[in-house]
């Protein structure tokens, strides 16, 4: 039976079961799903008609079960650390999430692969909304809009890729084919690839404390498993890997809300497994996929620490924390194992995953890139390590401290997510070989030799003493960052308000008229309905409708495209 | 002991001085290049974001809408 099943199930149960036992469900799912794991062979397939195709649920190969196992981990993890904040609609699109992310890593075929794609897609979308506030609305949907838009993508380029091989196997893609290169921009929405990443940090830090911790899981690993099955040894992937993670850093030095830093610094972590991906060696997925690993793991913690601050204080700017070291110190020490593991501390696990992946880049000659991700390893430490703990826990007190009542206390569940997550980056960074055995490929490398642990100590030293000379020019400041989402969140307002007087519609020609009305028609009832569902109340302005409508002309084209195809 | 530490050019002086130091005994290529990677790199990321920031990137915070200052919404569950 498929690993996803029981999640799958426990969203069902959660759906009607009252709080207490619906949380046990979600708790159970992972782990009857890793007992399902563990009981498959491993390159057991299994595989059913479906209206004339011949489709492949389950594929367990190496590669399949490396993600299988951190993403039933995580749900474990993410359902421990929420289990007293959870609402319903939380647990049970978090649960379905993570059971479609699964699906999505065992299909052996392209269309298993869309379906469960696609229902990662929705239900993450209702993890986003369950924060149940407006900006989370506002979010979300922004946040589907461009899924659903990927989602069109992919679909249309699995259509072409079987028009024109006659094949719906999902295994490597062949480059000479401009199908495999729609594919590929179906899965770069996924894996946020800059410019079409800006959802992340639009949308992850809007859900609630648990919800980011389950969206940091599957989403963008979905799509870097998907690139390591389809695309592995694409050159470009390599540039666009290393972009991507300087892009990311340099956003995450920038940012004041502690979770939207956390979320730039997913984009830079998967730059680092794309990077891998493009080189494509044995070696380097497996670095790839080691990394993915591993990062599934500390960003999980790192976004449980931002998540317990934001739960005891309301708060999550860097401009408005500080002085919390008394107030919450285990929340301080657990979010810092999590740190040392993404900076590639030795002893922690990014240390064995991140060394892994650079590794078999330069093995494979690009010393550049290598010298460029040490680079970006420098920004993860300066932001991740000293910027965000400095300014929350020990930099200047901002009136939190001072203020006790207003600090909530954090159940117990929430520490026990987090020791969980802490032990099992610790076991990780001290036993590398219980992360390697995982990797699809047999993996023969000592992370622990003496020049890499001095040389990294010594460049995240020297980082740290430039820290120290320069902390005061990365005190936060209340700032938000503009990206690529506003060309739609800001550029259709801007030009709403510059042709408003000109009274577009009624210099338009007849035909375009009624297009027009039609279209202002159609908006009125979902700008109305859609908000309210999930807040109760309608945002005073959404203008992601303008986005909606190039989704449904992208979708409608794209699809077009393929069946004439 | 606390002068010695409020003065982080001359402690960084010193350690570069030591991590030198251990780059010989040890015989790498180049002695003092992985500190001196990290501090330039780390004051690079710093001065160069902060460049873009104010430049490009770095906005009000109620630029998209009215902002909460990052704290709980009303209405929130």
């Amino acid at each position: 039976m498929l690993p996803a099943v029981p999640l799958l199930v426990a969203a069902i149960l959660a759906t009607f079961l009252p709080r207490r036992a619906g949380q046990a469900a979600i708790l159970a799912g992972p782990v009857a799903g890793a007992l399902l794991l563990a009981s498959l062979e491993p390159g057991a397939t299994t595989t059913v008609p479906f209206f004339g195709f011949e489709v492949t649920p389950l594929r367990a190969d190496g590669l399949a079960r490396a993600f299988g196992w951190v993403f039933l981990t995580a749900a474990f993890l993410a359902g421990l650390f929420g289990w007293s904040t959870m609402g319903r609609t939380e647990r049970v699109s978090a649960a379905a999430y993570a059971g479609a992310a699964i699906g999505v890593v065992f299909a052996g075929d392209l269309i298993t692969l869309f379906v469960f794609w696609e229902l990662k897609a929705i239900s993450s979308t209702f993890v986003i909304w369950a924060r149940g506030t407006q900006r989370s609305a506002s979010a979300g949907m922004r946040y589907i809009l461009v899924h659903v838009a990927g989602g069109s993508v992919l679909l249309a380029g699995i259509m072409w890729h079987f028009t024109t091989t006659g094949s719906l196997e999902f295994t490597v893609f062949d480059m000479a084919q401009g199908a495999s290169w729609v594919i590929l921009l179906g899965f770069a929405v996924s894996a946020a690839i800059p410019p079409l990443h800006a959802w992340i940090a639009d949308a992850y830090p809007e859900s609630t404390v648990a919800g980011t911790v389950f969206l940091s899981a599957y989403t963008t690993k979905a799509g870097v498993y998907a690139m390591a099955r389809g695309f592995a040894g694409t050159d470009l992937l390599l540039w666009v890997g290393v972009a991507m993670a300087i892009y990311g850093v340099i956003y995450a030095i920038l940012e004041d809300d502690i979770r939207r830093l956390l979320a730039y610094h997913i984009v830079s972590q998967v730059g680092f497994m794309i990077a891998a991906i493009g080189v494509g060696t044995e070696a380097a997925v497996n670095g790839a996929t080691a990394h993915a690993f591993a990062h599934i793991l500390y960003k999980g913690l790192l976004l449980m620490g931002t998540g317990a601050v934001l739960h005891a204080t309301g708060r999550s700017r860097l401009s408005e924390l500080g002085g919390l070291a008394r107030s919450l110190p285990w929340v301080a020490a657990l979010y810092l194992v999590a740190a040392f593991s993404i900076s590639g501390f030795p002893l922690f696990s990014g240390f064995v995953s991140k060394e892994l992946a650079v590794e078999a880049i330069a093995a494979d000659g690009e010393v550049v890139a290598q010298y460029l991700l040490k680079f970006v390893s420098v920004g993860t430490f300066l932001s991740t390590t000293l910027k965000l703990p400095y300014f929350t826990w020990w930099g200047p007190d901002r009136g939190m401290a001072a203020a006790p009542p207003l600090i909530r206390p954090i159940p117990a569940t929430m520490y026990a997510g987090m020791g969980l997550a802490a032990a099992a980056n610790i076991a990780i960074g001290l036993r590398p070989d219980i992360l390697y055995a995982q990797l699809p490929f047999a993996a023969e490398y000592t992370p622990f030799l003496w020049y890499k642990i001095v040389e990294t100590l010594q460049y995240l030293g020297f980082a740290g003493l430039a820290f120290w000379l320069l902390v005061k020019k990365l005190g936060g400041e209340p700032t938000v960052t503009l990206d690529t989402d506003w060309v739609y969140r800001r550029l259709p307002a801007l030009v709403a308000t510059r042709t408003a007087p000109l009274d577009l519609a009624s210099n338009l020609p007849r035909p375009a008229e009624r297009v027009a009305r039609v279209l202002e028609g159609a908006r009125k009832p979902l700008d109305t309905f859609i908000p309210r569902t999930v807040t109760g109340s309608r945002p005073a302005h959404l203008p992601t409708w303008w986005l909606g409508a190039v989704v449904v002309g992208t979708t409608a084209l794209l699809l077009g495209l393929g069946y004439l195809l | 002991m606390r002068g010695f530490l409020e003065r982080p050019l001359l402690v960084a002086g010193i350690a570069l001085v030591v991590m030198v130091g251990i780059d010989l005994v040890l015989g790498r290529p180049i002695p003092g290049f992985w500190p001196a990677f990290g501090y330039v790199s780390c004051v690079i990321l710093i001065l160069a974001s902060k460049l873009i920031g104010k430049r490009f990137i770095l906005r009000d915070p109620g630029y998209y809408e009215p902002s909460t200052g990052g704290r709980h919404e009303e209405g929130e569950r």
